[in-house]
């Protein structure tokens, strides 16, 4: 692979694990890294990028793996950081005028999810990757990831039915 | 499309069971502005799908970050190159090192252990070799005094042989007796 086909196969895939790493790190400036990261892993091996089935699910396994390492590594002594610099992001996404409470809700009630739910629920509802694929990427059994799936959506319900049930309150 | 059906979307989307076509279907329905009553529940959730997929990486900084990765990258790289060999050298050298000294260790430990059960087995020994040793020396001594012997043998020879020159002075006596010019001048007998 040279650098022509790394531009036209690869490079366009930036956003797509810009919103995964994102989704999993849940923070702009890490996710950012996390894109240049898989980039330059995949540029390393680009020897062997032929012999892979799908560039794409490669990449969004590399950015998986990548974001859990992270993740793990923050654990505990970051967290007071990392609520600061969540707190700045949320003033960032009001400013957006399309952003309403209710968004933010289900932005909130994805983050309640466990990794694993978060992941799947981001593939498939707002990457639209099919069952095959999320499999593919997370390593499971296609059925494991449809049960999964059906258990995040519900429990994303479940919260936007309680927190409906809190504005009727407040009205 | 009717509200019945859009229902029945839903709920097989929340059991799993939507295709992607279905679950793109319900993304426009609810981003369209007239949404009954009975389902605005689940529109933020589908509003919030189609949003999060248009959100796209800033190219501010994208050259910047790439350029402290790869810098971050060849650092890391040209130290690994850098201490190879040395570190690597070292870990044989070290190696070969320790096997040596736990040779040393180990020849000196059954060098200091043999010798020891040699020495026990002297002590344990010494009195009977204390024995044996009497003995020898006793042998070798009669073993001399054996040798002394013989030669004392030779005194018996002399002594036959005195007793021999002794008969022969016997005779002599006795011949001279019988030569006694006495005896000669007169005969005895005929007296």
């Amino acid at each position: 692979m040279n650098l022509q086909d790394f531009n036209i196969k690869i490079y366009p895939l930036k956003d797509k694990i810009f919103r995964f790493a994102k989704r999993m790190l849940e923070q702009t400036e890490e996710a950012e890294d996390i894109v240049q990261e898989v980039f330059i892993r995949m540029w390393k091996q680009r020897e062997k990028l032929d012999e892979y089935r799908s560039l794409e699910a490669l990449a969004m396994v590399t950015t998986k793996n990548l974001c859990l390492d992270k993740l793990k590594a923050r654990k505990f002594p970051v967290e007071s950081w990392n609520g600061q610099r969540q707190f700045i992001e949320a003033i960032a996404e009001e400013i957006r005028p399309d952003y309403s409470d209710i968004i933010a809700g289900v932005k909130e009630a994805m983050s309640s999810l466990p990794e694993q739910p978060r992941m799947i629920i981001h593939l498939r509802d707002i990457e639209g990757y099919g069952f095959d694929e999320i499999a593919e990427i997370l390593g499971m059994q296609e059925n494991a990831v449809r049960v999964a799936l059906s258990r995040a959506r519900k429990h994303i319900r479940e919260i936007l039915i309680t927190n409906r049930s809190y504005e009727y309150q407040r009205n | 499309m009717n509200t019945k059906e859009i229902e029945g979307i839903l709920q097989r989307y929340y059991d799993g069971e939507t295709s992607l076509a279905e679950e793109k279907l319900l993304k426009e329905f609810f981003s369209g502005g007239d949404v009954p009553p009975q389902l605005r529940l689940h529109q933020p959730l589908f509003r919030f799908f189609t949003m999060e997929a248009s959100e796209t990486i800033s190219e501010d900084n994208q050259d910047e970050i790439l350029i402290r990765k790869l810098e971050q990258y060849k650092r890391e790289t040209s130290s690994v190159v850098k201490s190879h060999p040395g570190k690597k050298r070292l870990y044989y050298l070290s190696g070969i090192a320790a096997g040596l000294l736990i040779m040393l260790g180990l020849i000196f430990a059954i060098k200091n252990e043999t010798l020891k059960r040699h020495h026990d087995e002297a002590v344990r020994t010494s009195t009977e070799l204390a024995f044996l040793e009497t003995r020898q020396a006793l042998l070798m001594v009669s073993v001399g005094l054996n040798t002394g012997l013989d030669a004392v043998q030779h005194f018996t020879t002399l002594d036959n042989a005195i007793g021999q020159v002794h008969k022969f002075n016997k005779f002599n006596i006795y011949q001279t007796q019988f030569i006694n010019p006495e005896w000669m001048q007169t005969p005895s007998i005929n007296k």
